[in-house]
Formats: structure tokens, C-alpha cells, sequence
């Protein structure tokens, strides 16, 4: 077998082009279509050094329209990244087989992507950090902020350099090795929980309802009643109402116009 | 307080830093969050204590906020660094805060689209450049022209309304009386269950919902710390898993 004709610097030098630069060219057309040609740059360079018509094949097979999770569809660079330094090196790899692995992972690895950094992982930082905020320490946002650089920068970097080293064999052991699965399941019930810890504290909704009572005495529903059935019962049911329209697919705008709209009818009737 | 103009740029700088790619794409998860915004907000107006506070409460409202293929729900860059300056310009209440981010946060997704839109016609310009041949273009054209469009549409903007949205928040204020104050904290109140429900809906399912409800009980009831909240759910969650994977099951609990 020939060596390799990649070294480690310039799949760093790949992975840092993408790390920095993924969504500078979002669009409509093609997504992060320019951004990959851009990942890609540095390796197409080092294996077509002096032929300039295979350097232009090279960037105009990863132009085409690309859309996935930044940090976790790293891996799929990476399986690129391999098939390009095989395809150099001679193996009969053709351009539609790059399309094919790149669209048919970035879906997949989109959705196992979102859920990960923005649905749990960001999630969960947030929720601890506003606590921490919360109790008027300054220390809040900062740990946010280095906690946040260490975890999305390990993953992105190791997902893309597993994709490099083990192929497609990377992604089948992230997909189907239910490691992911259980990670995403501990994390869920974690973030629930929190999302419920964030809910006592910011959703303070009380009723104000006062009705007298014979013989002076004044019945208020929540401290009399409420209070002693299950204090936070409010919160919990307008939670669930929320996510009863998220749900069914009624739009977020909606939902917070319809908010606004109803804390601006019980607000001015005194109920809350 | 008086924002100065040099104050105001400031913050519409960090606010166009915030969806740039110069904090790598981490910046995505950080910088562009009401939380961090509202404490870089607040150290840039002196108050950084002040700006932590009311950017944890705008971001409760967008703790669900997923960008899946450029769809959103808002702008929770733009609500945290201009809501939190005109919070802090006009002294107002962290609940009071929250309502009048949400509108600002709306409307600026006016400018996401936008620049999505513009950015498809640089796309063109790198297929004809790589087909002459001149491959290193594509490097430029990620970079270069698509920041100069989002830096006019983002940092104009915010610098705009933290300089002149002061006089007009106060403007308003003065006519409020303390009934319809009272309507905004309720409101205040109520927005952040669109986020946590938007949350939910991706984690939460008919397993893990149980402990939603012991989350508000240690919150309301026990008056427990999220901290202590999170450690409780990280230890519940560990025995969960071990047991779910006993034996080599697979779980599928989710």
C-alpha cells in the first residue's frame, strides 16, 4: 500500500477551515454548500499539488448543495476526507459516490446532531448556568461560555477525525451502536427534569383570587387552596397547554402572540 | 442612564461577532445566547451583574430555540444584547425586560432572511470563479463578502435602536401606569413556557415527563438550588441508564 499523502496537519488545517467558517456562507440555495468546497480546500491543494484541472474537479464535486448539524456532521468530512486521499492514491472512487455518502449522512447526522448539541446539550448548560445566574453570581455566564467551548470543540474535532481514520465504519458505530442513543436518553431525562427546576423560578404565576367568607374571613385560592394541593400547579399546566400546541405544530410565533395575548386579558382582570 | 453612541456600537458589534464565524462556530452556542449577551451587554454599560440577570431571564424564553435549516424562531442574539441595553437604559424589571425582548427578537429575523437570501448569489460567484480555475476564490468567497453583508445588516441595526430606543422605551414608560406594568410581568411570566415547552417537545416523552413534575416540586416546593436540581437528574438519570442497559438490553425507554 502507498503512504498516506495526508498528514495530520492538514486534516486539522480542514477540520479548523470548516470549525471556523460552516455557516459564513448560509444560504438558501445550497446551504453550506461553499463552506465544504472551503474544508475541502487545503486537502484537494496537498493531493493535486501542481494539477490545476484536478484541483478545479476537486472543489466543483463538493459545491454541491450540503446542509448538516456543524458539530456532529464533522464525521462525514472526515469519511470525505478519506475517500479523497483513496481516490488520489488511485482507487476508482467516482464523484457520485461522494454525493452519494454526503447526502445520504448529512440528514441522519443532522438530526442526531440538533437533538445532541441544541436539544440537550445547550439546553442543559443554559438551565444550570441561569441558576447560577440566578442567585446573582457573575460566575454564571462565564462558566456557560468555557464549558460550552470545551465539550462542542471536543466532539466536532474527534467526530471528524474518527470519520478520517475509520470511514464509514464511524459513522454505523454513532448511528447504530446505541451509545448515542443511551447518551441521548440520560441526558433527556437530566434536561427534564432541569426544564422543570426552570419552570418553578420563572414562571412565578400565582392566582391573585380572593373570595370572602362569611364571618370576616377571606378565602385566597392560592395560599388556601393551591398552596396545599401542589404549589407550582399553574406553571405545570400552562407548560403542558404549550406543549400541547408545539406539538400538534402550531407555530412558535403563534404561541407567543397567544401568550402575550393572554397574559394581557388575566392580567388585567387580576387573575394572575 | 444615557447610552453613549461609543457604548451603543459597542454592543452592535458584539451583537454582528455573535452570528459571525470569528468565535468559530461555537460562537453559535455561546456569544449569540441571551445569557452571555446580556453579560457582555452588561459589562460594556458598566452593570454587568445587572446584565447577567436580565439576559438569564430573556434566554429562558429561547431555551427551546433550535435553527434546523434556517428556520427560527426569532432572533435570540438580537433580544438579548438590544432588550438587555434598553433594560438596562431604562431600569427596567427582568420580567419587564423579557416582554419587550420578545417583539425585538421577532422582527429581527427579518435580517436572517435576508441575509440567506443575498448569500445564494455568492454561491454563483464561487461556481464561476472555480470554474476558471481559481480554486483559492472559494476560500475568499466563504469569508469575505458574506461578513461584509452581515456585518452592515447586523451592526447597523442594533447600534441604531440601543442609541435612540432609550428615549422611546422612556417615552412609553411615562405614560404606563403601575396596572399595566403589572400586565407585563405577568406576560413576563408566561413567555417562558413557550421555551421550555419547545424543549420538551424534543426530550420530553411519556418516560421522562414523570420527572419534569419532580423538577417543579424541588424548584417550588423544596426551593432547591438548579444546581442541586441537576445533580439529583444526573444521579436519577446514571441509575436509569445502568439499569436500562442491564444485560446487554438495548433500552428504547426513548
Amino acid at each position: 500500500m502507498e503512504e498516506a499523502k495526508l498528514s495530520k496537519k492538514d486534516v486539522r488545517k480542514s477540520w479548523f477551515n470548516w470549525f471556523m467558517f460552516a455557516q459564513s456562507n448560509y444560504n438558501y440555495e445550497r446551504l453550506q454548500a461553499v463552506a465544504f468546497a472551503h474544508a475541502m480546500l487545503p486537502i484537494i491543494k496537498k493531493l493535486y499539488p501542481k494539477d490545476k484541472e484536478k484541483q478545479k474537479d476537486g472543489i466543483t464535486r463538493h459545491m454541491s448543495f450540503f446542509n448538516t448539524e456543524p458539530i456532529c456532521g464533522s464525521v462525514i468530512h472526515g469519511v470525505t476526507v478519506a475517500m479523497e486521499e483513496e481516490r488520489a492514491k488511485g482507487q476508482p472512487i467516482t464523484d457520485e459516490a461522494f454525493n452519494g455518502i454526503k447526502t445520504g449522512l448529512m440528514g441522519p447526522l443532522a438530526g442526531v446532531g440538533d437533538t445532541l448539541t441544541q436539544g440537550v446539550i445547550t439546553p442543559i448548560m443554559l438551565a444550570i448556568c441561569i441558576g447560577i445566574t440566578n442567585n446573582n453570581n457573575i460566575a454564571g455566564p462565564i462558566i456557560f461560555l468555557i464549558a460550552q467551548f470545551v465539550i462542542m470543540t471536543g466532539i466536532s474535532y474527534n467526530m471528524w477525525f474518527n470519520g478520517y481514520k475509520y470511514g464509514r465504519r464511524a459513522v454505523e458505530e454513532i448511528m447504530s451502536g446505541g451509545k448515542i442513543n443511551r447518551v441521548i436518553e440520560a441526558a433527556s431525562l437530566l434536561g427534564t427534569m432541569v426544564m422543570g427546576g426552570l419552570v418553578g423560578r420563572f414562571i412565578p404565576l400565582e392566582f391573585y383570587l380572593n373570595f370572602k367568607l362569611g364571618g370576616g374571613s377571606i378565602f385566597n385560592l392560592q395560599y388556601d387552596l393551591l398552596d396545599k394541593l401542589m404549589p407550582g400547579l399553574i406553571p405545570l399546566i400552562l407548560t403542558l397547554i404549550v406543549l400541547h400546541y408545539v406539538r400538534k405544530g402550531t407555530s412558535p410565533i403563534r404561541l407567543m402572540g397567544a401568550l402575550i395575548l393572554f397574559g394581557i386579558i388575566t392580567g388585567c382582570m387580576g387573575i394572575f | 442612564m444615557e447610552v453613549t453612541f461609543l457604548q451603543a456600537a459597542l454592543i452592535g458589534l458584539f451583537y454582528y461577532l455573535s452570528w459571525s464565524p470569528w468565535f468559530t462556530y461555537v460562537g453559535f452556542f455561546t456569544f449569540n445566547r441571551p445569557l452571555l449577551a446580556g453579560f457582555i451587554t452588561g459589562i460594556i454599560l458598566g452593570n454587568p451583574l445587572e446584565g447577567a440577570l436580565i439576559g438569564a431571564g430573556i434566554n429562558v424564553i429561547y431555551l427551546g430555540f433550535i435553527s434546523a435549516g434556517g428556520a427560527q424562531m426569532g432572533d435570540p442574539s438580537f433580544a438579548g444584547y438590544v432588550g438587555t441595553a434598553l433594560a438596562i437604559a431604562s431600569n427596567l424589571d427582568v420580567s419587564t425586560a423579557m416582554a419587550i425582548s420578545v417583539p425585538l427578537g421577532t422582527i429581527a429575523t427579518v435580517l436572517w432572511i435576508a441575509k440567506m437570501t443575498v448569500n445564494s448569489f455568492f454561491v454563483h460567484w464561487a461556481d464561476r470563479e472555480v470554474d476558471k480555475g481559481n480554486v483559492n476564490m472559494v476560500a475568499f468567497i466563504n469569508v469575505v463578502p458574506s461578513q461584509i453583508l452581515l456585518f452592515a445588516m447586523s451592526f447597523i441595526p442594533a447600534t441604531l435602536v440601543v442609541y435612540y430606543g432609550p428615549t422611546a422605551v422612556n417615552g412609553m414608560l411615562s405614560i404606563l401606569t403601575p396596572n399595566i406594568l403589572h400586565v407585563f410581568n405577568v406576560i413576563g411570566a408566561m413567555l417562558p413556557a413557550l421555551g421550555i415547552a419547545m424543549n420538551l417537545k424534543l426530550i420530553g416523552n411519556n418516560f421522562t415527563m414523570p420527572f419534569f413534575v419532580l423538577g417543579i416540586l424541588c424548584s417550588v416546593y423544596f426551593h432547591m438550588d438548579i444546581i442541586i436540581i441537576s445533580i439529583i437528574g444526573i444521579v436519577i438519570a446514571l441509575t436509569v441508564s445502568a439499569i436500562n442497559y442491564r444485560n446487554g438490553n438495548k433500552g428504547g425507554t426513548v
